[in-house]
């Protein structure tokens, strides 16, 4: 499954790793079983429901714990509080199913906030057949606080913002007579790269059973820099 | 918060996201678009240049120049302009004078800073909970704000107030603060404070007008920004002066800062308040600010929209191991690069070690169609110089510096390893084209010949002395027989030439 790339796993969940040291390729091979599991669970039939589980790591491998279900339109962590080990969140958004308006790019912005205010050092989600990652890195990610309802309200206005985008996009492409159009992934891409970079996380992005690249790194001089 | 409250805060919900993909999807399907995964690859490869252009192998030698050349010259550190100025407007807006009495003219007590539009945050040591009202001035207008609760837990003198009759056209500005990280060591003599970039503003001077200034460099790193100012000294109301310029972590998170009282401390880093300055040491005028750890414990200060600033993230540091490096590999080499110091050969004098016998072409026969004098006057170097005289005749003329005399092969030179080059002082009279060179006694009937040959190209001596040199690095001076010769070819120098030579050796 997640077979080659190198291994920075430990280097992550650990919380030590400098924005400096990000890797353009993140194996995950240590999570294939129980992010499989997961990833099954969610896609089992006639169960339209989201779930997710506990990224544990005892100071050599990581796995998930604590998978639980949710709804169809999300999730929240079983995690005792202060459970031992437990370094982030992997959740399943749900595929292409009937009903459902099938994989979409990237986190959303309540992920973005309960990953940045529970302190996630690695966060997964899936969707559909990609796999996307957020990566907290020891130099360029704020200590985990709470986010005011404003500042959420205004991520939230971003996906909004960014899918009104979009829809000219697509105008666009009618009036160009282009048969296709990329509109959503591209915009969606901004928006979760314009959080990422706000945060500080680092944003990697793959398919299921491969390596994920690297596509946004925060310590890159697309920020401002001091 | 109840528990509710707090799981829905951990529940990744993406329903909105879902309607919005949802609706898009619908408007593409009616315009007859079909949706199109963008190219990964050409992201990830885009992404991966931008990786390689900043980090990859090449980055190394940058940064290696980069810190070369900081080495060389430290400079100060230089702030984004924009940033800096977008905080310390900030600051300056938040920021109120607090005062004694009612009579605003009378007494600048210390500062306070708005950390919500109602609320401000202050360490003014008036102690406030029986203060009543606090007088102060803010944006040139008079307001009153009254103690809600001192915060005892973290300093004694830091206290949250409320404004009370507002105006009703007073715009509050406010700056947001956050509370730090109870899992970073903020708390230690850490690195992440140590590389903080932090502003202060407040009101040193009676109130007469806000001032502050960026701590130019890192915590802890001896900054002399506010000494030297005058401040007002609470509880007497004399002026002092502050002379305390060293910033320093103690053991429990404080941030000892030579300044005012109040003063709002602002992380560039984080693009927010951190903390505020609040103890004051009589007779010795040092003040001490501390990291806002308690933020969140209190109910009253509900950090608002702490993005408000664009944060600038942690700068990156300078990492230490390639100067340690390079001092180690100093330390290791230096016994050798002292014995090669030491073992490095004297300048090798060739006048005083070989002869001038070995004459050449229309110099064959010797004086007076050639000559080689030891002559005093204008030499190069006391006490004496030579003077070569050819008189053009049928072709060239010349002569080697020979050992032993009259050498062409049949006994063996001297060895000079270790010499890297020949050197010599020249002038002439008038214009002398003339070539030098070093080496090439070579005779196939001979058992010797010299171990190298170089030359130079024909040079056109003035009357100026000028120092010449024949770069050897390479050859092989195992066996030295001419080791200095001059050429005169008649065409170039019909008149024939007088010319001097100084100083010629092997160094």
């Amino acid at each position: 499954m997640f077979s080659a790339g190198e291994r920075f796993l430990p280097a992550i969940c650990s919380g030590r790793l400098l924005s400096a040291q990000l890797p353009v390729r993140l194996d995950l091979s240590d999570l294939e079983v129980s992010f499989g599991r997961l990833r099954a669970n969610s896609l089992e039939a006639g169960k339209e429901v989201e779930w997710g589980g506990c990224i544990v790591f005892d100071g050599k491998r990581a796995w998930l714990e604590h998978l639980t279900s949710g709804d169809a339109e999300g999730v929240a962590p079983c995690c005792p509080p202060g459970h031992a080990g437990c370094v982030g969140f992997a959740h399943s958004h749900l595929p292409d199913l009937s009903g459902f308006p099938g994989p979409y790019f990237g986190f959303s912005a309540s992920d973005y906030r309960a990953g940045f205010e529970c302190g996630d050092r690695l966060a997964l989600v899936t969707n559909g057949p990609e796999v996307f990652a957020l990566v907290r890195t020891a130099d360029r990610t704020p200590p985990p606080r709470r986010i005011p309802n404003e500042e959420f309200s205004r991520w939230e206005a971003m996906y909004v913002s960014a899918v009104r985008k979009a829809v000219c996009d697509v105008e666009n492409a009618v009036a160009a007579g282009r048969p296709s159009e990329d509109a959503l992934d591209r915009r969606l891409l901004e928006v979760n790269r314009k959080l990422c970079g706000l945060l500080g996380f680092a944003l990697y992005r793959g398919l299921w059973g491969r390596p994920l690249s690297l596509i946004f790194d925060p310590g890159l001089p697309e920020k401002s820099t001091i | 918060m109840s528990k509710e409250k707090e799981t829905d805060r951990r529940r990744r919900d993406d329903s909105r996201l879902r309607e919005l993909v949802g609706e898009l999807r619908g408007f593409m399907n009616e315009r007859g678009v079909a949706e199109r995964a963008l190219d990964w690859d050409e992201v990830a490869a885009e992404q991966r240049a931008v990786w390689k252009r900043n980090r990859g192998s090449g980055l190394f030698l940058r940064k290696l120049a980069r810190l070369l050349s900081s080495l060389r010259r430290r400079r100060p550190w230089r702030p984004n302009p924009q940033s800096v100025d977008q905080a310390e407007e900030r600051l300056r807006e938040a920021t109120f004078s607090i005062h004694l009495g009612a009579d605003l003219d009378v007494s600048c007590w210390g500062s306070g800073i708005f950390i919500s539009p109602e609320l401000a945050v202050t360490a003014a040591h008036n102690k406030l909970p029986g203060a009543g009202v606090v007088h102060a001035r803010y944006r040139g207008r008079q307001i009153e704000l009254e103690w809600v609760r001192n915060l005892e837990s973290v300093a004694a003198d830091t206290a949250v107030l409320r404004l009370v009759g507002k105006p009703p056209d007073l715009d509050v500005q406010y700056v947001p603060a956050v509370s730090l990280d109870p899992a970073t060591p903020l708390n230690r003599k850490s690195a992440y404070w140590r590389s903080r970039r932090v502003l202060i503003f407040g009101y040193p001077l009676r109130g007469d007008g806000p001032q502050g200034g960026i701590i130019d460099g890192l915590i802890d790193a001896g900054q002399p920004i506010l000494s030297g100012t005058e401040t007002t000294q609470q509880g007497t109301g004399s002026h002092a002066r502050i002379e305390y310029e060293r910033l320093s972590i103690h053991g429990s998170g404080i941030v000892n800062l030579g300044g005012i009282s109040g003063a709002g401390i602002f992380d560039l880093n984080l693009g927010a308040l951190v903390g505020v300055q609040h103890r004051y040491v009589p007779g010795r005028f040092e003040a001490y600010g501390t990291a806002f750890d308690f933020f969140l414990a209190q109910p009253e200060v509900e950090p608002r929209a702490w993005l408000l600033f664009e944060p600038i993230g942690t700068p990156s540091v300078v990492p230490r191991w390639p100067v340690r490096a390079a001092v180690l590999a100093l330390i290791l080499l230096a016994p050798f690069l002292l014995y090669k110091w030491l073992a490095r050969p004297e300048p090798y004098n060739v006048l005083s070690n070989y002869t001038a016998s070995g004459w050449m072409g229309d110099c064959a026969p010797g004086p007076p169609a050639c000559s080689w004098e030891i002559v005093t006057e204008n030499p190069h170097s006391a006490p004496d110089c030579v003077r070569v005289k050819y008189q053009a005749a049928a072709t060239y003329g010349g002569m080697y510096l020979q050992f032993p005399p009259d050498n062409w092969g049949q006994l063996p030179g001297h060895s000079l390893k270790g010499y890297r080059r020949l050197t010599f002082w020249a002038r002439a009279d008038s214009v002398a084209a003339i070539q030098f060179k070093t080496g090439g006694i070579y005779n196939p009937k001979l058992p010797y010949r010299d171990s190298y040959d170089r030359g130079m190209e024909v040079i056109r001596l003035n009357r100026v002395w000028t120092h010449y040199a024949i770069d050897l690095r390479g050859e092989s001076l195992s066996n030295v027989i001419g080791a200095f010769a001059w050429v005169a070819v008649s065409v170039d120098n019909p008149g024939g030439v007088t010319f001097y030579l100084d100083d010629i050796r092997f160094e």
